[in-house]
């Protein structure tokens, strides 16, 4: 090999656009070069999006994963941030992988739409990196999130091949679904460069209230609303342990953090009720509340998997241990989707607590992400891989902290 | 062979058409209970009406040789695949041509059964006499009789057989205005509340029951079991035992249903009795179709509290349409609470002869029916058919449960206030 | 690759038997043509044989002996699939989930199910209902087909507007892969950070390995729910009026778009009681909370009016609300009377491109002389038109499969699809490169073959190619949706 990625890149985009190891193509044809000229230079590569809610904006959860490798060039995808069509009788839109959540709904707002869903962090969050990194927004119900707004995609395999991917159509089963490929995948496959996505209306009200709870309590109260099951269903149902709640100004002992939305008339209503439950509002501004939790700084977070009745068991028989280790465990849990982020502050865990922490929550029946440490994967994911990846560029496949075989 | 070609009371396209009705969609899986019991579609109404395209249908499945009667044998002909058949599937009436042209089942049993069927219990008072032998039998003597006849004696019902009584009632009636009761053979003889609660009922609600005297049985039951030209006899004395009369009332849903279509189609070809017959089908009424266009006659006392579990006989529900007639009549009654099971629309396992032909199947599918009774707590069984009665009588007594078990009209009946 | 399909060896029966005890392993001629078809029933596929095992370790072993053979197998559930998925092209055994329909698990505070396979979608529904929970993914066969089959298929139905198809409703699956070693796929939560195998297997129609038990979630029952049928002079007011809703905020729980030929059709049957000169129908039906309804009830009617419908009615019960309902399902069983062969079709649109697709289905009548009947899930854009022919009449055939590609044609056209629900299956792989590039294609092909190295299990579906039955005829299905 000649040429090296540098001078391919400099020749396709021009020097404005490469920087050290990095380049920033804006549109979908100068990405498909990029790729085109690491697989062509056997360039090792990883796609970047916004930095996954880190602040200093030049780490993301993908890079951990990479191996650390000086060679490796990073393909900038913020430069497509625009919403390239819009068909506003089928509620769908496409836009450029690069879009941050909240340039994007900025946009959609003034239309009276939006994305169902957001992300931690949606100033700096794009598209295409919550969706690399499966991750779901904060609302946990069924068809809420990221995944299931979006109805196609168009991305450049590892192979440099441009891959097409589902279509317009809000239902749509033919073939394989190869947007799927990309989904929590963490670019291991390649790089989306558009989606389109399924749009609707903003609901004319909303309401956040934090109830001041421990977490078995939440759950309590959670399953008498609920029996028998009401229409009324927060979208967002949280809950906060008290380092969490404390830094958001909530609650002491920790909060169940609930935000419904709907007509006004309903709304009302979910505000009585709330309000008999003792429920505080965050702040003045329901949509002030929202934003204090949208904001809540869970860079390094452990991802856990565990539904809600198996994870207050597991947090109540953990936390203990946890919090002795001389860290401040942070814990959002999400109730709806049987997930939780774990993090701590100030110091990150170190891999001996993270891989107890993944030990314990095995045994609950759950599984533990870290952007830091992960298992092997399995035979068919390493084939996978190999098809999708011929040349082995890209980065590693995410898999847990402990792997299916690992004790 | 005669018995072959007499059955052919509809042209063969007429039953082509009506196979080729059938879209192949498989809705009606999981409402059929011989499925639900196998798992295995050969013993599903999808499975079955390809076999009877062997049989009735102008393009055979199989080659000849290949054809196998077993899983047409095994349908309980329950027919609720046939109200959930979107496509409107005739499913009841390929399965009886389709029996009709394979008769009976062969084995002995089934000869045996065949026999019963058209020569005892067809005459009430040879089968009281049959039934307190039987009885007795089981009892006292079930080790001298031959292994494969004990099948069946266990299968006889569990409750002492009376002989069949008239309960007072007129021979004759004004045909203008009068109810002519078809009092049935099997429940006359097993279960003779239900003549007299029927009287009384049609009494309360402003009728006059009568009971014609040359009444026998109707020949459903041979009519199911694939003996068309004893049906067919039947057929013919029912309808001359009923040729006057103006409204026939029946507390069987089984022979009612056979009244109403299969007696016509059977007498279809008989000049002297078809067009009676077609007269009569429509006049006749099912006791509780009946009691429910009168029921702002019927008046109940209050009695105690009770948690009545309904059991829709097939008869009813999939063979008449009958379904919210019964519930409608036990809510009227004060102090009666209403129940049923888990998809009540699934048969039981009597079904006609079924439960004395294929025992072992009948039993497993009551035990599902049971089991779907058991989150739900009753005091009092309550059906309208003579042969759910008897069978779920029997499974529930074979269980130690001792709710006791009646016809809807004997529950009416005594709670009516006089 | 090809094998003509014949009964079992007798050492394979022996292994089969000794697996499965002899009540479970079929390859007598009954058998073998009663299972060889499936909702799809224009081209039977005879099995070797059916296999219906009673436990998951059972379906495993199974799948292994097939592996150690090279037997191929497929999986099937209730046979409802509308494009012959479960059918063993070129030979192999069927595997039938039909006895393992355990429900192993309800879980009301995490609201979610674990349940065999076999368990059928609306048995489901009934077992949780006490809780105020659902299933919510509700295909028009529901009543008969299985969750291993809406998981294998991806299932939508007329309430999948609201609450999404089968895909978001699925949590976790087991699945027996196709080198016989099991697998899990998801979990119990939503999914997140990993390679995302549960969402490449919904919709995979039981390619890529056999689900033996399933974790899915249950979703509230709504509190009240409202259901109007708008009448309208022409099919395109009602379809505009579609778009209407949806631009005033408002997502119904279904949206069902009935034409003439349709309508009439089910009046003459079942006399339900629609205008007969009416242009089409929509039903729709809003459901939430109560108070959602008092703010969503006037809204609805006020859009109806305003694009045109002549009439707006509101069912007043239960009853009522049943009643309109069955109409819409029995749609197809009315519109089956009328002519002895009909062939359904299932294309989608984007939404605002339904006034488009439902004037191209009145011409493309026009033009090869055949009637049409066509419903709608409106809202998702999910044509199902139904064209009439009697198959003794060749140039009648040929009309009707002439209408019908046209009309999926013209869904490519409009940016849409030739399948919203049935699947590919060995029905429409034809469509295939019409839909997807060479390079999709050969990228699908990659990932089957590594999740599936065996070319075992349920080969031949979905891909186009060296198909063993060569050309296959007629797209479309005599059914009733
Ligand atoms: C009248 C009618 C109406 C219909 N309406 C709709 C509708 O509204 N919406 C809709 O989407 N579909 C509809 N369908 C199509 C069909 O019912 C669905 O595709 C259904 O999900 C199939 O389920 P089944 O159990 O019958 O599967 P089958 O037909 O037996 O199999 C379908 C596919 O699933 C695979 N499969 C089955 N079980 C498993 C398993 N455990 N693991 C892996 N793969 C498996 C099979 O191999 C096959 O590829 C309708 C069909 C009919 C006949
Ligand atoms: S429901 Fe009717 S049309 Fe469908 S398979 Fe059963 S009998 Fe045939
Ligand atoms: S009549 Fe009853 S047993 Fe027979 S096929 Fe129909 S549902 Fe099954």
């Amino acid at each position: 090999m000649t040429i090296d990625a540098r001078e391919g890149l400099v020749a396709h985009l021009g020097l404005a656009a490469v920087g050290e190891r990095v380049v920033r193509p804006k549109h979908r044809e100068s990405s498909r070069l990029c790729v085109e000229t690491f697989v062509e230079t056997r360039t090792p590569w990883w796609p970047r999006g916004g930095g996954g809610g880190d602040k200093e904006g030049d780490r993301t959860a993908t890079k951990p994963l990479a191996p650390s490798d000086p060679d490796r060039w990073c393909l900038d995808m913020r430069g497509l941030d625009s919403i390239l069509d819009y068909w506003p009788d089928d509620l769908v839109c496409r836009v450029g992988a690069g879009i941050t959540f909240d340039n994007l709904q900025t946009t959609l707002a003034r239309r009276g739409l939006r994305l169902r869903g957001s992300s931690l962090r949606p100033r700096d969050t794009t598209l295409g990196g919550a969706y690399a990194r499966g991750d779901a927004g904060l609302r946990g119900a069924p068809g809420d999130s990221l995944r299931d707004q979006v109805l196609g995609l168009v991305a450049v395999a590892g192979g440099g091949e441009v891959v097409k991917a589902g279509a317009r159509v809000v239902k749509n089963v033919a073939g394989y679904d190869l947007a799927r490929l990309f989904h929590g995948s963490h670019g291991a496959f390649g790089v989306v460069l558009d989606f389109v996505l399924r749009l609707e209306a903003i609901p004319g009200a909303s309401h956040c209230v934090a109830l001041p709870t421990n977490f078995d309590a939440a759950l309590d109260l959670l399953s008498k609303w609920r029996r028998p099951a009401r229409s009324f269903d927060p979208a967002v149902q949280l809950w906060l342990n008290a380092t969490a709640s404390r830094a958001l100004g909530g609650p002491e002992q920790g909060a169940l953090f609930l935000m419904a939305e709907g007509w006004p008339e309903s709304i009302d209503a979910w505000r009585e009720a709330t309000a008999r439950a003792q429920g505080v509002t965050l702040a003045n501004e329901a949509a002030q509340a929202w934003n204090a939790v949208r904001d809540l700084d869970a860079n390094h977070a452990l991802w856990i998997q565990l539904p809600a009745s198996r994870l207050v068991r597991w947090w109540g028989d953990n936390q203990g241990w946890i919090s002795g280790r001389g860290s401040q465990p942070n814990l959002v849990a999400d109730l709806l989707a049987g997930s939780a982020r774990l993090w701590s502050t100030p110091s990150p865990f170190d891999g001996e607590l993270v891989a107890e922490v993944a030990r314990t929550v095995r045994e609950a029946g759950g599984w533990v992400w870290s952007p830091t440490a992960a298992s092997s994967p399995s035979p068919a994911l390493i084939r996978l891989k190999r098809a999708l990846d011929p040349h082995g560029l890209l980065p590693p496949i995410p898999t847990p902290v402990l792997g299916p075989t690992d004790g | 062979m005669v018995e072959r070609l007499n059955a052919q009371t509809i042209s063969s396209d007429a039953l082509d058409a009506q196979l080729r009705a059938c879209v192949h969609c498989g809705l009606c899986l999981n409402s059929c209970p011989t499925y639900l019991l196998t798992g295995d579609e050969v013993h599903g109404p999808r499975g079955r009406l390809v076999l009877m395209a062997n049989v009735v249908g102008k393009d055979a499945a199989l080659d000849a040789g290949d054809f196998s009667r077993e899983s047409i044998d095994a349908c309980l002909g329950c027919r609720n695949c046939e109200t959930v058949c979107p496509s409107g599937v005739s499913y009841g009436h390929l399965l009886e041509e389709t029996r009709a042209r394979l008769g009976p089942a062969p084995g002995q049993t089934n000869a045996l059964l065949a026999w019963v069927l058209d020569h005892v219990l067809a005459h009430p008072r040879r089968l009281a006499l049959a039934a307190m032998l039987g009885g007795f039998t089981r009892r006292w003597a079930a080790g001298l009789v031959p292994a494969r006849w004990r099948s069946m004696l266990q299968a006889l019902p569990a409750r002492p057989a009376t002989w069949p009584r008239r309960h007072g009632l007129a021979a004759s009636g004004d045909p203008s205005h009068d109810q002519a009761l078809l009092l049935g053979c099997a429940q006359w003889v097993y279960t003779p509340e239900v003549a007299r609660a029927t009287a009384a009922l049609v009494t309360a609600a402003g009728g006059i029951p009568y009971a014609p005297t040359s009444q026998g049985c109707c020949g459903a039951l041979s009519h199911h079991n694939g003996s068309v030209s004893v049906a067919r006899e039947r057929a013919a004395d029912t309808v001359d035992a009923f040729a006057q009369a103006g409204c026939v009332v029946v507390p069987s849903a089984g022979c009612s249903a056979h009244l109403k279509t299969a007696v016509p189609e059977l007498l279809a070809n008989d000049p002297a009795r078809s067009a009676e017959a077609q007269r009569l089908a429509g006049v006749t009424a099912d006791v509780v179709e009946w009691l429910h266009g009168r029921r702002d006659r019927l008046r109940f006392r209050v009695g105690d509290p009770v948690r009545v579990l309904y059991h829709p006989p097939c008869h009813h529900s999939h063979a008449q349409g009958i379904r919210n007639e019964p519930l409608e009549l036990l809510a009227m009654v004060p102090g009666v609470t209403v129940v049923q099971a888990d998809r009540p629309e699934l048969c039981c396992g009597s079904a006609g002869s079924y439960s004395l032909q294929r025992p072992r199947e009948a039993r497993a599918i009551r035990d599902a029916k049971l089991e779907s009774m058991e989150q739900t707590r009753f005091d009092l069984l309550v059906t309208a058919n003579p042969g759910c009665e008897l069978f779920l009588h029997q499974g529930l007594r074979e269980q130690g449960v001792q709710v006791p078990v009646m016809h809807l009209v004997t529950f009416l009946a005594d709670r009516l206030d006089s | 690759m090809t094998r003509p399909s014949s009964p079992l060896p007798a050492s394979a029966r022996r292994d089969l038997v000794a697996i499965l005890g002899e009540d479970a392993v079929f390859d007598d001629a009954v058998h073998r043509k009663i299972y060889d078809s499936d909702g799809y029933a224009l081209d039977g596929v005879t099995p070797d044989a059916v296999v219906l095992p009673r436990t998951a370790v059972q379906l495993q072993q199974v799948v292994k002996w097939c592996v150690r053979h090279g037997v191929p197998y497929a999986a099937r559930g209730a046979g409802t699939g509308l494009s012959g998925g479960c059918l063993t092209l070129g030979g192999g055994i069927q595997i039938g989930t039909s006895r393992l329909r355990r429900i192993v698990e309800v879980n009301e505070v995490d609201r979610l199910a674990v349940v065999e396979p076999g368990v059928v979608n609306l048995q489901l529904s009934q077992a949780v209902a006490h809780l105020g929970l659902q299933f919510a993914p509700d295909p028009s066969s529901q009543a008969a087909c299985t969750i291993g089959g809406n998981f294998a298929e991806n299932s939508g139905g007329p309430h999948t507007l609201k609450h999404g198809v089968t895909l978001p409703h699925i949590l976790g699956a087991t699945v027996v892969q196709p080198d016989g070693e099991l697998a899990v796929w998801g979990g119990r939560s939503q999914p997140g950070p990993g390679v995302d195998l549960l969402g490449l297997g919904v919709g995979s129609e039981g390619t890529l390995g056999i689900a033996v038990e399933l974790t899915v979630r249950l979703v509230p029952t709504p509190e009240s729910v409202a259901t109007f049928l708008a009448v309208f002079e022409t099919e395109a007011d009602a379809a505009h009026a579609v778009s209407g809703l949806i631009a005033r905020a408002i997502v119904p729980a279904a949206m069902e778009l009935i034409d003439r030929v349709m309508l009439r059709a089910v009046e003459e049957a079942f006399s339900f009681g629609f205008p007969l000169d009416a242009g089409a129908v929509l039903i729709v039906e809003v459901d939430g909370s109560a108070r959602d309804l008092k703010h969503e009830r006037p809204v609805v009617r006020d859009v109806l009016n305003e694009f045109g419908a002549r009439e707006v009615r509101e069912a007043s019960s239960a009853e009522e609300r049943t009643h309109l309902w069955r109409a819409r399902k029995h749609a197809f069983g009315a519109i089956g009377r009328m002519s002895p062969n009909y062939a359904t079709q299932d294309g989608v649109v984007p939404r605002g491109r339904v006034p488009h697709i439902v004037a191209s289905i009145a011409q493309a009548a026009k033009r090869h002389d055949v009637v049409i009947g066509t419903v709608i899930h409106a809202g998702d854009g999910n044509i199902h038109p139904c064209v009439l022919f009697d198959e003794r009449d060749d140039a009648q055939v040929d009309r009707a499969l002439a209408a019908c590609k046209d009309i999926l044609e013209r869904c490519l056209e409009l940016d849409g699809s030739p399948t919203g629900e049935h699947g590919i299956g060995m029905e429409k792989r034809e469509f295939m490169p019409l839909l997807f590039g060479p390079a999709d294609l050969a990228l699908m092909t990659d990932l089957r073959d590594a999740l599936e190295p065996t070319g075992l299990c349920n080969p031949h579906k979905i891909l186009p190619g060296a198909s063993p039955c060569g050309e296959l005829r007629v797209a479309g299905r005599q059914v009733a949706l």
